[in-house]
């Protein structure tokens, strides 16, 4: 927790020297509050391991936009989140990172492409301190408006993520216990189509390849291509977790109703599959209703 | 029964009454638009194109739309041919408007406040006005080639005054009109006293703008 301290505090500190600025920079925040379920929580890949529940998510960010020179948009803010389960123990978060962003748009216009490149470093911090980790996300994505209705967005996204490797859980001795320093790039595709009454369809792909944590009880398939294995403290149940590398492909729609010019109510769904080779797949599917405000 | 009417092109706009009210002001004509749920139309223009008259002594040839909480303030602001228009910022950021239309091409990077230089308008026709910064700004500036011209209220109404008795012909302009590419002209028989009323029903295309609202996890821009 004291390290979640420090990264609010350094936030908090920043955003009111933002603030004060004499330059005319742009404040722009987003609180969002999402209801979601997960129908495969540990990422198990058979019954009985597999179970499913569901997640209130409550999101803040907060973001200074500076204009540097005509197209060319600098941004910093700070993010924090915080994730409830209704029945699983120990995987309840909380979270806090700073994130810096930069903007160019080629040329003039709405039509014009704008290219993107973000950076965000999060501190995520659990009821259960197993995956208690640094997260570290470098966000490039290009997007250009075909018309008012429609607009494309192509991403890559490389995340790293860094947690204490705890001995203490180690399992089994020919494995190490590091099951969530974990590395994975993601390229991804987004189309949003605008209805007559500002409604908004959005259709989307990722294509994930790295490492992802999955947990089982001893005896799981996943030892087979497992890189790393603890005890899993955070789900209980005498479930083991063990760090894989997969490719998983998912498919998203969502469909956001504009309340006002400054709120938004949705709700959305994405199926994932996931292969991580010699056999072992997995899949889950995930529905969220979602609420958001910028003030 | 002083009207012809004459519409190029356009075959969904139906004139739907036309009245002859005596009053006691001379040479006026009134055009209430509607759309076809019976709904007022604002920011729609009456330009009157024939004949030609010369402008007024010392009509202004100025105009302003300013910019408030991110929008356009109109949208739609009516100036005559050659007019400078000023594009005042009264939010507390940086906008930078612009225009790619063939009628008026310019760019007003990055200012606050009254900073920028008044735009001259030129060209007779509509330019759209843009917000490199904010994508869903919009606004609309209609260049009349007389003062003859007028833009409805929120009760869609324009009323064209002091005219001299005799035929004239107009066009009627919005920004959503279908079949926009071309013009839709009238003739009419002014009176020598009294208020020629119109009643025009327009079909428009949805309100397509480019959407405001938030969407999670992303910032909007």
């Amino acid at each position: 927790m004291k390290t979640l301290r420090i990264l609010l505090t350094f936030s908090t500190a920043l955003h009111l020297l933002g603030w004060c600025s004499t330059v005319f920079a742009e404040t722009g925040s987003a609180l969002s509050l999402s209801v979601s379920y997960h129908n495969n929580i540990p990422n198990a890949v058979s019954e009985p391991d597999i179970f499913g529940d569901s997640f209130t998510d409550i999101n803040y960010r907060l973001d200074r936009f500076f204009v540097a020179s005509p197209g060319n948009r600098l941004s910093v803010g700070t993010t924090l989140r915080a994730r409830q389960y209704r029945h699983s123990q120990g995987l309840e978060s909380i979270s806090a990172g700073l994130a810096m962003a930069y903007s160019h748009r080629a040329g003039l216009g709405a039509y014009a492409p704008r290219f993107n490149i973000s950076f965000e470093l999060a501190r995520y911090e659990f009821s259960e301190a197993i995956r208690d980790a640094w997260l570290a996300s470098l966000d490039m994505n290009m997007s250009k408006r075909i018309s008012p209705e429609w607009l494309l967005t192509l991403g890559l996204l490389f995340e790293d993520r860094d947690a204490k490797t705890r001995s203490e859980l180690q399992f089994r001795p020919d494995f190490t216990a590091g099951v969530f320093d974990q590395k994975s790039a993601t390229v991804s595709g987004r189309l949003d189509y605008t209805l007559p009454n500002y409604s908004l369809l959005s259709f989307g792909y990722r294509f994930r390849d790295g490492d992802i944590d999955a947990s089982s009880r001893p005896g799981s398939p996943l030892l087979r291509v497992a890189k790393a294995i603890a005890r899993d403290t955070g789900l209980g149940r005498n479930y083991v977790a063990y760090l894989i590398e997969a490719r998983s492909h998912s498919f998203s729609v969502d469909w956001a109703v504009a309340v006002t010019d400054n709120s938004s109510i949705g709700i959305g769904y994405q199926r994932s599959i996931a292969d991580a080779g010699r056999g072992i797949e997995y899949d889950h599917n995930n529905v969220r209703a979602e609420y958001t405000l910028r003030f | 029964m002083h009207l012809k009417t004459t519409a190029f092109a356009a075959p969904r706009i139906i004139v739907l009454a036309f009245l002859f009210a005596p009053s006691l002001t001379a040479g006026e004509l009134e055009v209430v638009f509607k759309d076809d749920s019976g709904q007022p139309i604002a920011n729609a223009v009456v330009e009157v194109i024939s004949p030609e008259v010369s402008l007024p002594l010392g009509l202004a040839l100025t105009g302003m739309m300013d910019q408030v909480d991110k929008e356009f303030v109109g949208p739609v602001l009516l100036v005559v041919q050659n007019s400078l228009v000023q594009f005042p910022n009264s939010d507390d950021i940086h906008h930078h408007v612009y225009s790619y239309s063939d009628t008026k091409r310019f760019e007003l990077p990055l200012y606050t406040g009254n900073t920028a230089e008044p735009v001259l308008f030129d060209k007779a026709g509509v330019a759209t006005i843009g917000c490199n910064i904010h994508d869903w700004m919009v606004g609309y500036i209609y260049i009349s080639q007389t003062h003859l011209a007028a833009l409805s209220d929120s009760d869609g109404r324009a009323v064209l005054t002091e005219l001299d008795a005799g035929e004239y012909k107009f066009r009627i302009w919005h920004s959503r009109i279908k079949n926009r590419d071309q013009a839709t002209e009238y003739t009419v028989i002014v009176p020598e006293s009294g208020t020629l009323q119109m009643a025009l029903e327009l079909e428009l295309n949805p309100d397509r703008r480019i959407r405001r609202a938030p969407v999670s996890g992303r910032t909007n821009y």
